[in-house]
């Protein structure tokens, strides 16, 4: 498989908000951890910190289910206009993994976060994409992220072409 | 991925049927106490639950007369929660954010 086969999922939101103070939703360790979390969760900072060229890892805690970890590697953070990161599975000391109860999903994906002043707030555009996976773990991120709103971004005949592979 | 988890998933691709899911996680209810909750035609409600059946997300009792849907607690295991979340990832967390900076308006 060719890195253009990869599929890349793409959400857009526009939120009435300033471009700084969105930026700060996801550059600001202590927004983040704010919000981030599936409704209902809690995000912590287990080590490592929010920087450029950084690691950090973060747990997500659910009641009644054990905690997951986060590994994230800070590529890019340009203020207020791109945040950009690697975030894979992790256990607790740091080391990749599965996520907790499948074993089918990339090991790692690129989370582009993208920023523009637009009608008087703010228009986010998110790229996901797979960097590190297995065929097993890309056929499920297409299969699952197909049912998200947003849709695909790119071609979709290369999208077409990719699922025609089975 | 199995057949089953195919047909789970393509049910909770519907945001009236995991709403009706969620519904069902409170307890037990005819088919009329729950279409009393959404503003969609019973026979719709319906479709939706013989889709979430069908899926083994939820059963039909038998109590004398009446057959209420309730959770089918195996059908949903942590494998089906884990990727339905993952389903709903970006545009749960957009919603998260949008309120968080609505609080941050209000604030001082």
């Amino acid at each position: 498989m060719t890195a253009s086969h990869v599929p890349v999922f793409t959400i857009s939101r526009h939120f009435a908000a300033p471009i700084e103070q969105v930026y700060e939703a996801w550059a600001d360790l202590e927004k983040m951890v704010a919000w981030s979390g599936p409704a209902g969760s809690t995000v912590e900072l287990v080590s490592g910190e929010l920087a450029e060229g950084k690691t950090s890892i973060s747990a997500t805690v659910m009641p009644g289910v054990d905690a997951m970890y986060s590994l994230c590697l800070w590529r890019e953070l340009r203020r207020p206009h791109r945040v950009a990161w690697e975030q894979s599975f992790c256990t607790r000391e740091g080391e990749k993994c599965s996520p907790p109860f499948f074993d089918e999903w990339p090991r790692t994906l690129l989370t582009e976060v993208d920023l523009a002043e637009a009608e008087g707030g703010t228009m986010l555009t998110l790229r996901w994409t797979p960097i590190e996976y297995d065929e097993a773990g890309l056929a499920m991120f297409v299969k699952q992220m197909a049912s998200m709103e947003g849709g695909w971004g790119g071609s979709f005949a290369k999208l077409d072409a990719f699922l025609a592979q089975g | 991925m199995n057949e089953s988890l195919d047909l789970a998933f393509a049910a909770l691709a519907d945001p009236t049927r995991r709403a009706i899911l969620a519904q069902l996680a409170q307890g037990e209810a005819s088919v009329s106490a729950i279409a009393a909750q959404f503003p969609i035609s019973q026979p719709a409600v319906s479709r939706h639950l013989r889709v979430l059946e069908e899926a083994g997300l939820i059963e039909t009792a038998q109590q004398g007369q009446s057959r209420p849907r309730r959770l089918k607690p195996e059908g949903l295991d942590r494998a089906q929660q884990f990727l339905a979340e993952m389903a709903r990832y970006w545009p749960d967390r957009l919603d998260r954010l949008a309120q968080f900076l609505d609080q941050q308006k209000d604030q001082p």
